[in-house]
């Protein structure tokens, strides 16, 4: 069964940094875990407001991202609403509340969106985590597919649906994140 | 008592700026500085380098305009290899450098000048952005976006990435065109041209509302440079540069781009990063000339393709013998902005497109090499010298923006001049004198070869250097 996406997940960050490419290793862990069907997945060095037309048609966003001095061994997790402000010139980079801001300007959509977050420990100039944001990366992989599950099981999804092997790792099963 | 007036940073533009405008004993305009804050160093911090670095590196001097630089340094590193590149690389560079011209040209229309053209240079500066667009447009609003998402598409497609990409190489390209990723761009086309014509037909519409900032934009007579083709038309990747005087005679053509420093010097001044390249045969100052879109279609017998002809009759009906007044820019952008997509078009339908044969491979061949090329904001050049072992002993970058110094500065005294006068300073007309270096769209992260928040604020000063006043935005 094949479905317009209904989620969009979006890994932000820049690879080349160390930690800073915790989003989208999260992005690559979790795009194995489900084919397709509602889910889709994006991953940008930067949040432009030629992504808003993609954010427009969906009904949920999950940003994943690295963060700076927050707790470790934890995930942030928090709301984010289309900004009520006119977000920055937005030539080099928007926040994710002034990319819904565009979305819902352009295109006449917000959807409801979900910044989650786990904490960086180096942000130079390398290609991977690491060793001390690896266990957090995976933990903010673990809630994200939670997130994902409890999104898509709102919408009535089965395990008979190509998204079953997101639901089955969550249930337990032998598929893991690399 | 002489008074300064300072707007500092100048918004809506890529880059830090300043302008300080010194004024009289009697409050009229005495003489206007556009000053250039940053500082990058990319021509020392190279210099040790390996030569086929350069490209990557000298990509990171603008997350704008990147491609624009990879070009320009590719090109000099094919001289230092001593190799003629594949005729499909050379086609696919070019895509690629004309994908950028839209996205660029896109971000400066849409994104940084609408603004003023659909609201106003006198409207809210709280209304007067993207968004206020949006309100009074969403139409223009949603084409800008699209039209620069088309660019950046194509050169994610091409490239795997939409910054700072790494595919053009010394030599050529790194990997070649695939069926799918052709037709995905060619698909593109019709909706891009659409879009263009349309803008094109709203902003002909509203020009009649701005005929005293075409008056006063930088309105002046000055020489125009650019790179041609062999039979004199537009050219943004090759060809040769030619100098068109204000009355549209040609007086140096067919120049060869490699041996810049024997037509254009470099003068330094002291209120700012940015130097100031001049015509050496005419002397500083005298020796202005502009770059970029109107400097390339004033200097350009035709386009080349059939609607960017078209409405470069409609361009040159705008000046007489040549157009002289850089308001004009923005039209010119649409212009090759609709080249642009004719152009790839073309490229994409050639019969060697999606050859395997990309690329030419060799060891350093000789110590010197020169690139160059036409960024959207006009003619950029990247010349290298190298040991023998390839690495980096020097490096000269003359950028875009830098060509139009001398313009910019004498833009912004005239529009001083024509705006402001005794000491009340009303928004619109700071917004217009911003305008004008808007025009240009510099490049300054480029140009100064970035970065700081600034807060927006306007400094009228006495001739020893009190503050009398001042405006924050």
């Amino acid at each position: 069964m094949s479905h317009e996406p209904s989620i969009l997940v979006i890994g932000l960050g820049n690879p080349l940094r160390g930690d800073d490419g915790i989003g989208w290793y999260a992005v690559d862990r979790i795009s194995e875990l489900t084919e397709a069907g509602d889910i889709e997945f994006l991953k940008c060095r930067e949040l432009m407001p030629e992504i808003s037309e993609r954010v427009s048609k969906v009904k949920r966003v999950l940003f994943l991202d690295a963060a700076v001095g927050t707790e470790r061994g934890k995930v942030t997790e928090k709301q984010v609403y289309s900004s009520e402000e006119y977000p920055p010139l937005a030539t080099h980079h928007l926040d994710p509340a002034g990319l819904l801001a565009f979305s819902k300007a352009l295109y006449g959509s917000a959807p409801r969106a979900v910044v989650m977050t786990v904490s960086g420990e180096s942000f130079e100039y390398h290609n991977g985590l690491s060793e001390g944001a690896q266990g957090d990366a995976r933990l903010l992989v673990n809630r994200a597919c939670e997130i994902l599950d409890k999104w898509l099981r709102g919408k009535g999804r089965s395990c008979e649906d190509p998204d079953c092997r997101l639901i089955s790792f969550l249930n337990g099963s032998n598929i893991s994140p690399a | 008592m002489s008074k300064q007036i300072i707007i500092d940073p100048v918004t809506r533009i890529e880059g830090h700026g300043k302008i300080t405008i010194q004024l009289d004993e009697d409050g009229g305009v005495k003489d206007a500085f556009f000053h250039v804050t940053q500082i990058r160093g990319f021509e020392k911090f190279c210099e040790g380098r390996p030569f086929y670095e350069m490209p990557s590196l000298m990509a990171r001097i603008c997350g704008i305009c990147p491609v624009s630089h990879l070009v320009a340094s590719a090109k000099a590193c094919d001289q230092i290899l001593g190799v003629r590149i594949p005729s499909a690389a050379e086609k696919l560079r070019r895509v690629m450098n004309l994908a950028q011209m839209i996205q660029s040209h896109a971000l400066s229309f849409f994104y940084l000048a609408s603004p003023d053209l659909l609201l106003g240079m006198d409207s809210d500066p709280a209304e007067r952005n993207i968004f206020g667009v949006l309100k009074k447009n969403p139409t223009l609003a949603r084409d800008g976006v699209r039209l620069r998402q088309m660019g950046q598409q194509m050169i994610e497609w091409l490239a795997g990435k939409r910054i700072h990409p790494s595919w053009i190489v010394p030599g050529g390209v790194n990997e070649r065109l695939t069926v799918e990723k052709r037709d995905q761009i060619l698909a593109m086309i019709p909706e891009g041209l659409f879009i263009a014509k349309r803008t094109n037909d709203w902003f002909r519409g509203v020009l009649d509302k701005f005929q005293k900032e075409i008056q006063t934009f930088a309105n002046f007579p000055t020489l125009f440079m650019g790179l041609v083709d062999d039979e004199g038309n537009l050219e943004h990747y090759d060809g040769k540069i030619r100098i068109m005087d204000a009355s549209g005679s040609i007086i140096a053509d067919k120049l060869e781009p490699e041996n810049y420093q024997q037509y254009i010097g470099e003068a330094v001044e002291p209120f700012t990063f940015l130097k100031f390249p001049y015509y050496k045969p005419f002397g500083y100052d005298d020796g202005i000339y502009r770059v970029g879109p109107l400097a390339r279609l004033n200097i350009a017998k035709r386009c080349g393709t059939e609607t960017a002809d078209k409405m470069l009759e409609d361009f040159r009906k705008l000046g007489q013998d040549v157009v002289l007044s850089s308001f004009h820019y923005h039209f010119a952008r649409l212009v090759e902005i609709v080249f642009g997509f004719e152009k790839i078009k073309e490229l994409l339908e050639s019969p060697d497109i999606l050859s395997k044969r990309i690329r030419a491979y060799a060891e350093p061949n000789r110590s010197e090499g020169i690139g160059v090329s036409e960024a959207p904001r006009g003619t950029l050049i990247h010349h290298y010298k190298v040991d023998d072992n390839g690495l980096m002993v020097w490096a000269n970058l003359i950028i875009a923006t830098g060509h139009n110094n001398l313009a910019m500065n004498r833009g912004v005294l005239q529009v001083a001049k024509n705006y402001v006068s005794g000491t009340k300073i009303p928004e619109g007309i700071l917004n217009r004198i911003e305008a004008v270096i808007r025009a240009y769209d510099p490049c300054l992260s480029c140009s100064t070869h970035a970065v700081g928040q600034m807060p927006l604020q306007v400094d009228l000063r006495s001739i020893d250097g009190r503050i009398i006043d001042r405006i924050t935005r």
